[in-house]
């Protein structure tokens, strides 16, 4: 599937685009100066993608200065600022471009400095990216940019289910970083050229990468809940993920009708009678996907039917525990069969009540 | 959704920046929006609100006092936001043209928030027309036993009637959604029985969009579309 310009720039943060090309105007003085310095100034091996007629010259960045040719190796020049003349002396790529130039170090620096940069401070760890190699830090910064910025560019493209977490979007931020250490400059390109062949790169591994996790759906991770009493009443996300049949579109979350802390909240002879009915916490009559966030809320297929499930719902619980008491009453009073008629109209009742959210219009489940 | 040959409408929610804006401050430590009077509100719009499905009389609400907003974010520039209720700035109601008889604009005290908020001079905007557009019979849907009293009330053995309802949106689950073609709107503004739309004209819709409102989003939901299961309409 092509992206649409339009939407896949959405979301995309000015000045957070210009990742390279804003260090450079560091150095340069403006962007003028770099504009200037970057057209024209071609050579074999080294180079980055630039704006406008750059596009069509994309050109591969110095790799580890080791395995570079000494003709792809920038050359100081007089005159360069001497924190650049120390960075390009150091091991790794570089960019020379007339009396400017940019290291790896220079880089970093500016990585550091925006808000993502803990993360791709962690990729340099966790990757074992070289700080000193411009080609690593160009890939550190795209896995940053894919964690946090890859779900706002694809964020009207339910089927790809890339989310703020979850598998898709960690293996998303992984492919990209490669992609990126081996075409550097192909992030730079799509989001500050809007360059369509890069984005459909960037698309092409969001694509694989959802098929190599094997799921279209995004799941929050949750915890395992365990009860004290018996463990069909235990909240178990490997369970009821399975139970549910989660979802292809958008990011879901698993909300349990009649809730975890409301059972556990129970005396235990009434929940013991709960289980002796054969009811169970996690069975599916008493699940039901709600959208997570407010993008899933808001779209197709939801159409802002049900409510957002965002996090924890105390005011939901303190209803559900009013009105789950007579229940627990009657239950150790009347049969099994009895109790579980009663615990499935109840979760039928919550169910309907979702829709009109207990009388709150409220996009939230509070 | 799979639609038949209806006039158009268009849902009507607040964007997903809005929602998140209010998300943000409602979540936050110390909490940065509030309705302050919200539990005496509920107490008047929740019988209302979850009257019976099939009574398509005009739901007011009597007795509602002012809506207490109270938020200390200065930027809350949003001309629709849902807070819980509906809030409509005046640049909106002006745009939206609603009458008296087509819905409640109730009073909002936004004396506690800062100068920007209260130059917005929101309103809370109760929808009063209830309205049944969809075609029973070929939509997904059933009936089901639902209790129709206030929600506090709810008993086990309470009293249930037997009331129409769209199914339940479902990830993945694609619902058929049919609409009447001779579905004809009781004012521009109103609530879809049976799922809590809130519905537009394409008039009302084609006003908003003119005046370049921004933080109403407008979806299509009467039309096919193919291959994406949706189109969403930026103004």
């Amino acid at each position: 599937m092509v992206v649409s310009r339009k939407f896949a720039l959405i979301g995309v943060l000015p000045g957070r685009a210009d990742d390279a090309l804003a260090v450079l105007d560091a150095m340069t003085g403006s962007r003028t100066a770099t504009m200037q310095l970057l057209q024209g100034n071609h050579q074999p091996g080294i180079g980055l993608f630039g704006p406008t007629d750059m596009a069509a010259r994309p050109i591969q960045l110095a790799q580890a200065a080791g395995a570079a040719a000494p003709a792809s190796r920038p050359i100081p020049r007089p005159g360069m600022d001497p924190a650049a003349r120390r960075a390009l002396g150091q091991a790794g790529g570089g960019l020379a471009l007339g009396a400017a130039a940019i290291g790896a170090e220079q880089a970093m620096r500016e990585a550091r400095e925006r808000s993502d940069g803990e993360t791709t401070e962690q990729a340099f760890e966790t990757f074992r990216l070289d700080r000193n190699k411009l080609a690593d830090v160009f890939a550190a910064r795209a896995y940053s940019w894919a964690k946090f910025y890859g779900p706002w560019a694809y964020f009207w493209y339910f089927d790809y289910n890339l989310g703020w977490t979850g598998p898709v979007n960690e293996t998303f931020a992984q492919a990209v970083m490669r992609h990126e250490r081996e075409y550097p400059g192909t992030l730079g390109s799509a989001v500050t050229q809007s360059n369509q062949q890069a984005w459909d790169v960037i698309t092409g591994l969001l694509e694989r990468s959802s098929a190599a996790v094997g799921v279209d759906q995004q799941i929050i991770a949750e915890r395992n809940r365990y009860s004290s009493v018996d463990d069909a009443l235990s909240a178990k996300p490997s369970r009821y993920n399975a139970a549910a049949k989660v979802p292809p579109l958008g990011i879901w979350r698993i909300h349990h009708l009649i809730p975890f802390a409301v059972v556990a909240g129970l005396p235990v002879p009434a929940q013991q009678a709960f289980v002796a009915a054969g009811w169970n916490l996690d069975r599916a009559e008493n699940l039901i996907p709600l959208p997570a966030n407010n993008a899933t809320y808001t779209g197709p297929p939801n159409f802002s039917v049900l409510p957002i499930h965002a996090g924890g719902h105390g005011q939901y619980n303190i209803q559900v525990g009013l009105w789950i008491g007579p229940i627990a009453a009657r239950a150790v009073l009347q049969s099994p069969a009895q109790t579980l008629t009663d615990l499935t109209a109840f979760e039928n009742q919550l169910r309907a009540y979702l829709l009109v959210r207990l009388g709150q219009i409220h996009p939230r489940l509070l | 959704m799979i639609h038949g040959q209806p006039p158009r409408l268009w849902l009507l929610t607040p964007t997903v920046d809005s929602l998140s804006a209010v998300a943000a401050l409602q979540d936050a430590k110390p909490v940065g929006l509030k309705v302050t009077n919200d539990r005496q509100l509920r107490a008047i719009v929740a019988p209302v609100e979850t009257a019976d499905p099939e009574a398509m009389t005009p739901r007011v609400l009597q007795g509602a006092p002012a809506l207490r907003l109270v938020t200390t974010e200065s930027d809350l520039a949003f001309d629709y936001l849902d807070v819980g209720y509906r809030l409509a700035s005046a640049k909106l109601r002006d745009v939206m043209g609603l009458s008296a008889e087509d819905a409640q604009l109730l009073q909002v005290d936004a004396s506690k928030c800062p100068p920007a908020v209260r130059d917005k001079d929101y309103r809370w905007l109760h929808l009063t027309h209830v309205a049944d557009p969809f075609d029973r019979e070929q939509s997904d849907g059933g009936y089901a036993d639902v209790y129709v009293g206030a929600p506090e009330a709810w008993h086990p053995d309470a009293p249930t009637v037997r009331r129409w309802r769209l199914a339940m949106p479902g990830p993945g689950r694609s619902i058929r959604v049919c609409w009447r073609a001779d579905f004809v709107a009781p004012a521009p503004l109103f609530q879809a029985a049976g799922v809590p739309w809130t519905l537009a004209t394409d008039a009302l819709a084609k006003r908003i969009r003119a005046a370049g409102i921004s933080d109403v989003l407008l979806q299509d939901v009467t039309q096919e579309v193919e291959p994406a299961p949706y189109v969403i309409i930026h103004q």
